[in-house]
């Protein structure tokens, strides 16, 4: 019986030329987003792959050079390029690109990440300076956002469900053939589940299957079990999306309402939860947590550098009573103008430390302000659920900052050492360079992430079909 | 008394809208075999007694009662026994006849009845072999009653509640109707029809009542009276 009702009302559906134009509309914004997607992603991995054939020509042609003057061949270095000094292969010479990659799903969701930085070059100056976005793009686009996966499932996924749910109930009752329907032995509320599951299942099924098509035909690497589990989820919560808007659509349908009443009780919900919401929130945060200035930071630091350049003999002496080593060694005269360059940087840096703590706290704040003011619309959890999966989210961005403050203290470290060990680099130590990966979070981690965000799609599902349950009545619908 | 226990039956039904009384009191009885026809003005309670039949509407004093059972507390029980005809079938019409009546014999019974079986039921209510695989928004209103009847048939409803059906159709189309509903009731269906039709009520009932603002205001036996006197009777309770 109950698979009879479903195949009927699949038979009944496939014959409105609505879904037909839904299903193209689908399609066709899905396609456009993946090529931008892809498009998207290909640019930046072109410009990765670029900067890593720079890198290691670079450091090739260094350790070439190295090799030549270990072989004790006599050759004219300038001191400003002399492979063998700490200091300058350090600072610039022997640089090496930081890169974020895009996430294992950025094809399907590029977010933010077409305003944040993706790459770096390290070096053992202050890390404020490093980076840098300069790739050239429409300021248009850039504005707006561009369509990804995201954007449509986000939008249009939900404008589906509703097209086809809407009026399940009041079109039945206005042409007539709701009498008829409740007239027969079966719960209104098994007819009404019935009916808007089977349509809500198939804006479900096209839109996880968009997912799949977009997947695969971008070149997500499915095969990777961690980014099939991305992807898993992905789909999960495609899921919980959709039960959401089927539920409130269940809760309208369960009212007596006409289908014009119907129309727009969804429209205005829509409205508030894909549109006004994130927007409230995006106010919030811009208001009571707004993004500290890097700009200000950079002119705090230059300040500081002059600072600590105006005290000179304040930062040597502070540079030699933190490094008793070296200054057991070091005579009257003039510093080693490498070393005395660390220790006022090391001096402005220790001016900045306060600065930068406060700067890294409001960012905290503001991330977690944000991760708060998801819950407030099942909008904004998806999105920022996909943002995640797809590893294009801001938390991400946050992971690569730290992971990239931790490098540069380990590149300096590797650098200083030697300068301080009045050191000359070796072309062992060139194979040893320390060199950046990023690691991504785990999928524990991203879960973890995701939970909140699912209980709250949970709990309003459950409630607006608890809410629908109690006025299913035959009385009520016909 | 076997024969004589009704199938349907009204004791004391009252609905209250609001102010107005759409139902006072209202008593009823029809045994198998027997097609009572509800009299009146519009407004009189005659579609409101056929909705308390459905559980469309709740009743506020009184039971509406199908074979013995309170609709009101056994609302799906009821609704396998009896067969609604509204004004209009209104079926969907992107699906054919055989294709809504597939799917109310299914809603009606439980499990998807054979095609050649509701093949049959279709034609048996009048419908011709070439319109059964039609769409049914190029049906006209009496082929619409036809697939309503043959839902009747495949559901061996033996409760028919008839809303006005034939209002509206041809005098060819409202006598066949009327054929099939005698159908019906030599099967030993039991039927409620409300219409404004005091010839068909004289024709095809065998009991006739008068209702008006909620109440019954006659009640007599279609055989006892004629034609003429069945109008004279209407309007004398119409115009006090």
């Amino acid at each position: 019986m109950r698979l009879s009702l479903w195949s009927f009302e699949w038979r009944l559906l496939r014959r409105e030329p609505l879904i037909v134009v839904l299903t193209a509309l689908l399609v066709v914004l899905g396609a456009y987003a993946s090529v931008t997607g892809s498009r998207f992603v290909r640019a930046q991995e072109q410009t990765i792959e670029e900067l890593a054939l720079e890198e290691r020509s670079r450091l090739d042609s260094l350790r070439t050079l190295m090799a030549r003057l270990e072989r004790g061949e006599s050759l004219a270095v300038s001191p400003f390029a002399d492979p063998r000094s700490p200091a300058v292969a350090g600072r610039q010479v022997a640089s090496r690109y930081t890169v974020l990659p895009p996430g294992p799903l950025a094809p399907l969701a590029i977010g933010q990440r077409d305003v944040q930085p993706f790459w770096a070059l390290i070096s053992t100056r202050t890390k404020q300076t490093f980076f840098v976005n300069d790739e050239i793009d429409n300021p248009v686009a850039l504005l707006a956002g561009r369509i990804d996966l995201a954007f449509v499932v986000l939008v249009l996924y939900p404008l589906f469900i509703l097209a086809l749910t809407f009026d399940v109930v009041a079109g039945e009752r206005e042409r007539g053939t709701l009498g008829l329907v409740l007239s027969q032995p079966v719960a209104p509320s098994q007819v009404l589940t019935t009916k808007l599951l089977v349509r809500a299942l198939v804006a479900v099924l096209l839109t996880v299957a968009l997912s799949v098509a977009a997947a695969l035909a971008t070149g997500v690497a499915l095969s990777d079990p961690t980014v099939l589990t991305r992807f898993a989820l992905w789909c999960g919560m495609l899921l919980l999306y959709g039960a959401f808007w089927f539920a409130a659509a269940l809760a309208v349908n369960a009212r007596r309402l006409s289908s014009a009443a119907s129309a727009v009780t969804l429209l205005g919900v829509w409205l508030v939860v894909v549109v006004i919401l994130p927007a409230v929130s995006a106010a919030i945060i811009s208001v009571t947590y707004p993004a500290p200035s890097r700009l200000a930071l950079t002119t705090r630091l230059r300040e500081a550098t002059d600072a600590a350049a105006q005290q000179r003999q304040d930062a040597l002496a502070a540079f030699m009573a933190e490094h008793p080593t070296y200054a057991a060694d070091a005579g009257a005269g003039a510093p080693d103008p490498n070393v005395m360059a660390v220790a006022l940087q090391d001096a402005a840096e220790r001016m900045m430390a306060p600065r930068y703590a406060e700067f890294d706290a409001a960012l905290d704040a503001q991330r977690v302000a944000a991760d708060r003011l998801r819950l407030m619309s099942p909008a904004l959890v998806l999105q920022g659920a996909l943002l995640d999966l797809a590893g294009s989210g801001e938390a991400r961005f946050r992971d690569y900052e730290r992971q990239f403050d931790r490098f540069h203290s380990e590149w300096r470290a590797f650098f200083n050492d030697r300068l301080l060990g009045r050191q000359a680099l070796t072309a062992q130590d060139y194979a040893n360079i320390p060199s950046f990966t990023y690691r991504e979070p785990t999928v524990g981690a991203l879960v973890s992430r995701l939970l909140p965000g699912v209980l709250l799609l949970l709990v309003l599902t459950v409630a607006l079909i608890w809410n629908a349950r109690a006025r299913m009545h035959r009385a009520t619908l016909a | 008394m076997a024969t004589s226990s009704p199938l349907l039956s009204a004791e004391g039904l009252t609905k209250r809208y609001g102010d107005t009384l759409a139902l006072d009191a209202l008593d009823l009885s029809i045994a198998p075999g027997e097609v009572y026809c509800l009299l009146g003005a519009n407004g009189a309670g005659k579609s409101t007694t056929i909705n308390c039949f459905l559980d469309f509407v709740r009743p506020d004093g009184g039971v509406a009662k199908i074979g013995g059972q309170v609709v009101a507390q056994h609302p799906l029980e009821t609704k396998k026994r009896l067969a609604y005809i509204p004004e209009t079938v209104m079926l969907y019409g992107n699906l054919s006849g055989l294709e809504n009546l597939e799917y109310f014999a299914t809603l009606a019974t439980g499990a998807r009845p054979a095609t050649e079986e509701l093949v049959a039921h279709l034609i048996t209510a009048g419908l011709r072999d070439d319109q059964i695989r039609q769409r049914v928004g190029g049906y006209s209103k009496g082929m619409r009653q036809k697939v309503g009847i043959a839902i009747a048939l495949a559901k061996r409803a033996d409760v028919l509640l008839l809303d006005e059906p034939t209002s509206g159709l041809d005098p060819k189309a409202s006598n066949e109707f009327h054929r099939l509903l005698g159908l019906l009731r030599e099967r030993g269906a039991a039927v409620l029809m409300a219409t404004h039709d005091l010839f068909r009520a004289k024709e095809s009932g065998t009991r006739i009542g008068i209702m008006k603002a909620g109440r019954k205001v006659a009640e007599l036996r279609a055989d006892e009276i004629g034609h003429a006197d069945l109008e004279k009777l209407y309007l004398t309770h119409m115009h006090d």
